[in-house]
């Protein structure tokens, strides 16, 4: 198994040089070979954290696994689909990992710019000419005079969120653009997804092309490229290139009638509904309630979607998304199929916006700017230390979902809740409890 | 850290300076071991940036004993918390509506027994929805609404369901605008009197006396303080209490001198993606009008006696002192002590014994009760109806305001922040504290 000790500052000069990085980066393996194990009473501690909010009823259940050169190194799962329901929560509980599926459908479009179909700087309006002259309205205010954008917007800026679209504001949009796509319904499933692209291409961008990290709608733009060059629906594609061969028969835009017993529900704390005095020593702080996600009760998630949103969309299990984090974190490759070149994986955890500095990143990540970087379809947390190296990979979903591949030693672990908005933000002390357990000879 | 992070990491300097000023400011006093606890108790919510700033006061024997300001009450206008910034106290309006009724009654122009109907004559025209269940046949009233009933929070009346409400007749309050929390800036509905002409039109959801449901109740009493006196509720708060407390800095409508020291309102901010490490979880509140930082600054809203306030810490803390002192201000008698120590005796009827506040506020709110305005405490085991086991006395605001009466050991705090829905509430710890 190949390392990912990559040194994302030496990959911080372009296109040329990104090409050599990735070969360093695949042929890096001094740390896989010294790691000689993991201290279980250390990992142990995640299970304590986790327990200590199941048990006060802070969070509905939760499944964590963590996997290294193919074997779970740690695995716990905790509570039911449902409260006081009488399923399980297992391997293939089924979650809603909403943006979990960015970085899958990056990996989409890396595997078609590998296979000649796509290019990194390509023009998004080589696709849709319609975004072929955009203005931009700074920061998303529209009381200040609007831009001309001095740049296309590119393939690699939907990958890194550098396109300069945003999102509503339910989900960190920016300014008073954000309040223009929640009014247009940007991204709903009202319509196809080609009309939603009219609709967005119709705001102003909320930065210029390239200028900044803005978390958004790219990657369902990204989602509608594949589907033009590919002619099959999303889902069809990923299906067939991802999906299938790897054996993540539960990953799909929709739960199968058949599986859906064991999908979890949705919860959230009461006192968020609830705008009331509290009483003290009440559990009503965070006693936790059944809720509906965007005013959609659970009834109505799961169903077969208008169009496969690549941002926000996907389904999946802690089983079936750990099998893609293996193949990427393996160089593309797992059990013997190679989905992607190494070349291509290593695109993943490469820094593809190396002339931004911690500004492009304070919006979105606040004081962790510092250590933030941006890959494809990944963001990169970098070590505290400021060596520059990574420390892991990652991205998460709304519903309280995260997965992670290691900077140092490739492994890979998934943590998956179901908390609407998401609350705990556990993601960071997981892996570093996993770091702290790692056992280096 | 290298150069590219120079420009950022002097915000995050500069930040980090003016938490430390506000901390160690010069002319601050030695800071006492209750400080102290109270800001260990306190402070990780500003480390951990759930909110932006907090103040709190504390008196013990009539003294001011804690003195505690953090971060910031306003972030963008620089604004330092203090006893004298005005915060959004929300549902802390209801005990001093509570207590301008009960001057009312001293002054023989009301009774608590009154039923509404004497003064809102739709109110005998009532239904009852029972469990506000719109599946459920419709009941005529058992017995008439009280006065009393609005003030404990039992006439059968909810809220929307985007405050407390729970039922389906919840829901139609909500998709009414009936007495909700961003009408206070900009009502659909109109004045206090439009908002009361809708209400009528709906059932109730349980009948007088049944249940306790928080509600919009103290709304309902602010109006029959409007016909009774034929004066706006904010004249009538003001001539009955605020002006006798010397409450100046309390007000439905802040004077646009005072808008300097009004503190900005803040909500939850959520990441829908993982943020290493520590980040921002509060952004401003989203839902007031243009230009408005927070409530109490439009005219286009409708006087709220169950949330309409706004006041500082410096003057809830006068109100508090005439409670804990008897109901005496200076050589005056404010309200006579019988009367006033209604306030400390649990208003619930015995139909709710062992019930409390259970409906709303979840199993352990059994061993709550309820006065006019204020909740009650009890001690462990303790029984409701006997003043002598009640612990402490408390209530909060939406917007994660709190106050408690401690009257046993002569202690009386009031806690501000601006984070709409509460979602920090500390009050058991507080009280502890100063004990």
């Amino acid at each position: 198994m190949n390392s990912r000790n990559l040194n994302v500052a030496s990959c911080w000069s372009g296109i040329r040089t990104l090409i050599v990085c990735a070969l360093i980066g695949v042929s890096t393996q001094s740390l896989a070979t010294e790691t000689v194990g993991y201290d279980q009473a250390k990992l142990a501690e995640i299970k304590v954290l986790l327990d200590g909010l199941y048990e006060k009823g802070q969070i509905p259940n939760y499944a964590v696994e963590i996997r290294k050169d193919g074997e779970a190194i740690f695995s716990a799962y905790r509570g039911n689909t449902k409260l006081g329901g009488a399923v399980a929560v297992a391997p293939d509980t089924i979650f809603w990992v909403a943006s979990m599926g960015k970085p899958i459908v990056s990996s989409a479009v890396l595997k078609l710019i590998e296979d000649g179909v796509l290019g990194l700087e390509d023009p998004l309006s080589k696709y849709f000419p319609q975004f072929d002259s955009m203005v931009v309205a700074p920061m998303g205010d529209l009381d200040v005079p609007f831009e001309i954008a001095k740049k296309p917007i590119t393939i690699r800026n939907l990958l890194t969120h550098t396109s300069g679209f945003t999102y509503s504001p339910e989900v960190l949009g920016l300014g008073d653009v954000a309040y223009q796509y929640a009014e247009l319904g940007v991204m709903s499933q009202q319509v196809s997804l080609e009309e939603n692209l009219e609709l967005l291409a119709q705001i102003p961008l909320v930065a210029q092309p390239g200028d900044s990290f803005n978390y958004s709608v790219s990657v369902d733009v990204l989602g509608a490229i594949i589907e033009k060059v590919t002619g099959q629906r999303l889902g069809v594609y990923l299906d067939e290139v991802f999906f299938k061969p790897l054996g993540m028969n539960d990953t799909a835009f929709s739960v199968r009638p058949e599986a859906r017993k064991r999908f979890a529900r949705f919860y959230q704390p009461e006192s968020l509904r609830n705008p009331a005095p509290s009483i003290p020593g009440s559990e009503i702080e965070w006693h936790i309630v059944e809720t509906a996600p965007f005013g959609r009760p659970y009834d109505g998630w799961g169903q077969v979607p208008t169009f496969d949103s690549g941002g926000g969309g996907i389904y999946s299990t802690a089983q079936d998304f750990l099998k893609y984090a293996e193949m990427v974190a393996n160089g593309g490759e797992l059990n013997g199929v190679r989905y992607l070149s190494a070349e291509t994986a290593a695109i993943h955890f490469q820094d593809l916006m190396p002339e931004l500095g911690l500004e492009a990143f304070a919006v979105a990540f606040g004081e962790a700017a510092q250590y933030m970087k941006f890959g494809g379809g990944f963001g990169i947390k970098l070590q505290e230390d400021g060596s520059e190296k990574a420390d892991y990979y990652f991205w998460g979903g709304a519903a309280n979902t995260f997965f992670w591949i290691d900077g140092q030693d490739g492994n890979v672990g998934v943590f998956f809740t179901h908390i609407w908005p998401p609350r705990y933000n556990l993601s960071d002390q997981i892996e570093q409890l996993v770091d702290e357990a790692r056992i280096i000879k | 850290m290298s150069n590219r992070y120079s420009l950022l990491g002097s915000v995050f300097a500069l930040l980090l300076l003016v938490h430390v000023q506000v901390a160690t400011a010069e002319d601050a006093p030695v800071v006492s071991p209750m400080t102290q606890a109270y800001a260990q108790l306190l402070d990780p919510m500003i480390d951990e940036q759930l909110i932006p700033g907090y103040y709190l006061s504390v008196y013990k024997n009539g003294q001011q004993v804690v003195d505690l300001a953090r971060g910031f009450a306003d972030e963008e206008a620089s604004l330092l918390p203090s006893q004298d910034v005005l915060y959004f106290i929300a549902s802390m309006t209801k005990p001093i509506v509570s207590l301008a009724t009960l001057k009312l009654v001293e002054q023989g122009r009301l009774n608590l027994a009154d039923p509404v109907k004497k003064f809102i004559p739709e109110f005998s025209n009532l239904l009852v929805v029972p469990d506000g269940d719109l599946d459920n046949s419709s009941e005529e009233l058992l017995r008439d609404v009280t006065i009393h009933d609005l003030l404990t929070h039992t006439s059968g009346l909810t809220y929307s369901q985007d405050i407390t409400g729970r039922e389906e007749i919840a829901k139609v309050y909500a998709d009414l605008g009936i007495f909700s929390i961003d009408g206070l800036a900009e009502s659909k509905l109109g004045s206090l009197a439009d908002h009361i002409e809708q209400l009528v039109q709906l059932p109730l959801v349980f009948q007088p006396g049944e249940v306790f449901v928080y509600s919009v109740g103290i709304d309902v009493v602010g109006r029959v303080l409007e016909i009774v006196t034929g004066k706006p509720l904010d004249v009538v708060v003001n001539e009955l209490v605020l002006a006798p407390l010397d409450m100046t800095d309390t007000h439905f409508k802040v004077p646009e001198a005072k808008r300097t020291r009004l503190a900005a309102m803040y909500s939850p901010r959520v990441a829908t993606y993982p943020i290493p490490g520590v980040y921002r979880r509060y952004q401003p509140y989203q839902n007031l009008p243009k230009g408005q930082p927070n409530f109490g600054l439009s005219d286009s809203g409708y006087l709220s006696g169950g949330a309409g306030l706004v006041s500082t810490a410096r003057d809830y803390a006068k109100l508090l002192a005439v409670m804990s002192n008897g109901f005496r201000v200076g050589q005056q008698q404010f309200i006579s002590a019988q009367i006033g120590n209604k306030l400390f005796q649990n208003q619930l009827p015995a139909a709710l014994q062992g019930k409390g506040l259970v409906y709303n506020f979840g199993p352990s709110a059994s061993s709550t009760g309820f006065s006019y305005g204020l909740g009650i405490r009890l001690l462990a085991g303790g029984d409701l109806n006997r003043s002598d086991e009640h612990d402490y006395y408390f209530w909060a605001g939406a917007a994660n305001t709190g106050f408690w009466i401690d009257l046993k050991n002569d202690v009386y705090g009031i806690f501000m922040t601006q984070h709409l829905p509460t979602q920090y509430d500390r009050t058991a710890e507080m009280v502890e504290i100063a004990r």
